[in-house]
């Protein structure tokens, strides 16, 4: 992206105007060659049966409203994605959305709403890798959206009702939690030693996650104002078949 | 009352908000976004490993993104190309996303 000074990144840079045009941008979206064969076809069988499961499951829950939701939170997300935003000194973060999706559109159809940004970024703008498809969808779609909807509601418990604390909290986490998977991802392929690059994801995406917790907490702050009904509350054992905000 | 309106107009206004929000979104990044690298991308340098990115399977089967580094080919401007390009993918995103929303929520109805 041309926006200012940029060093080269992975590719063999050609030099010159053409060269710096052709930078690819390596994101928390992990590129080909990071992980090794073992790891990368095991998080893509995990992947995809996590996603299919996900997908089955909606079937039965997605509510008539939360359709439309689907395609436009997923379009934010792609864009927000893009939007890079200054951390500390030479580096940057952005959105990872997993805690927007959950909490707008549940566990499963936030999964694959996750799922279509990740698969459409790898396919058409090579932002992530192919093989490394299936690690990504892991970290950002299973981890960073399933999982997180479960730590969204037992926090929005425990804090009796105040989901935007809550989603902003477990927003927080989101990042810091599939950081973390990508770092033991890279710690088994070999690529590099855990002792070194857990501390060193773990660290910078506790401070990216401060970002992910804001965005997100003005965000889901704002559709609680025009439409309560979008937000997923916990207290329902039905859980996805579409809860009505209580107030706290 | 925005919500009643909202509910009563089928959500309409609120579905075409957010895609607006997400197009000025793709403006913003294309002019203002960090050129500095993300997380990932700071790590794999520090630690020597930023060099590995460039091998693997999209390299090996020859996949060709058609637009690469969030680069619309044609455009001899940057940003132009970014604007582009970002338009483009939240386009496909939305309606790959309303795709799917459908189809998982039509054969709702078909269950008992």
């Amino acid at each position: 992206m041309e926006m200012g000074p940029r060093r080269p990144s992975v590719r063999e840079n050609p030099g010159g105007i053409r060269g710096f045009l052709l930078m690819e941008a390596v994101k928390l979206h992990i590129p080909d060659g990071f992980l090794d064969t073992r790891t990368w076809v095991s998080l893509a069988l995990v992947s995809g049966g996590s996603i299919a499961c996900a997908a089955r499951k909606v079937r039965v829950g997605l509510d008539e409203r939360r359709v439309p939701l689907m395609g436009v939170a997923s379009a934010f997300i792609f864009a927000a994605q893009m939007l890079n935003f200054p951390i500390v000194a030479g580096t940057s973060g952005h959105l990872l959305g997993g805690t927007l999706a959950a909490v707008l559109l549940g566990p499963w159809a936030g999964a694959v709403a996750l799922t279509t940004v990740l698969v459409v970024q790898a396919l058409v703008f090579q932002d992530g890798g192919l093989s490394a498809l299936g690690a990504n969808v892991f970290n950002m779609a299973v981890l960073g959206t399933m999982v997180i909807y479960y730590v969204y509601t037992g926090l929005a418990r425990v804090m009796r009702g105040k989901v935007i604390l809550a989603a902003g909290v477990t927003a927080w986490f989101s990042t810091v939690l599939a950081a973390t998977a990508a770092a033991i991802e890279l710690a088994f392929s070999g690529t590099s030693p855990l002792s070194m690059v857990l501390p060193a994801m773990a660290g910078i995406h506790a401070l990216i996650g401060i970002g992910e917790a804001a965005i997100t907490s003005v965000v889901l702050g704002m559709v609680y104002k025009v439409r309560p009904d979008l937000i997923y509350m916990p207290g329902y054992t039905s859980g996805e078949g579409g809860a009505h905000l209580e107030q706290p | 009352m925005n919500n009643l309106e909202n509910r009563a107009n089928g959500g309409k206004s609120f579905t075409l908000t957010v895609l607006v929000v997400a197009v000025l979104v793709v403006l913003v990044a294309a002019f203002f976004a960090s050129p500095w690298p993300d997380g990932l991308e700071r790590v794999a340098e520090r630690m020597g490993f930023l060099h590995l990115g460039r091998t693997g399977l999209g390299q090996t089967i020859r996949l060709a993104p058609p637009i690469p580094d969030y680069q619309f080919p044609g455009f001899r401007n940057g940003r132009l190309a970014t604007i582009v390009a970002g338009f483009v993918g939240t386009l496909v995103v939305c309606i790959i996303g309303l795709g799917l929303g459908r189809l998982m929520s039509a054969k709702r109805k078909n269950h008992t």
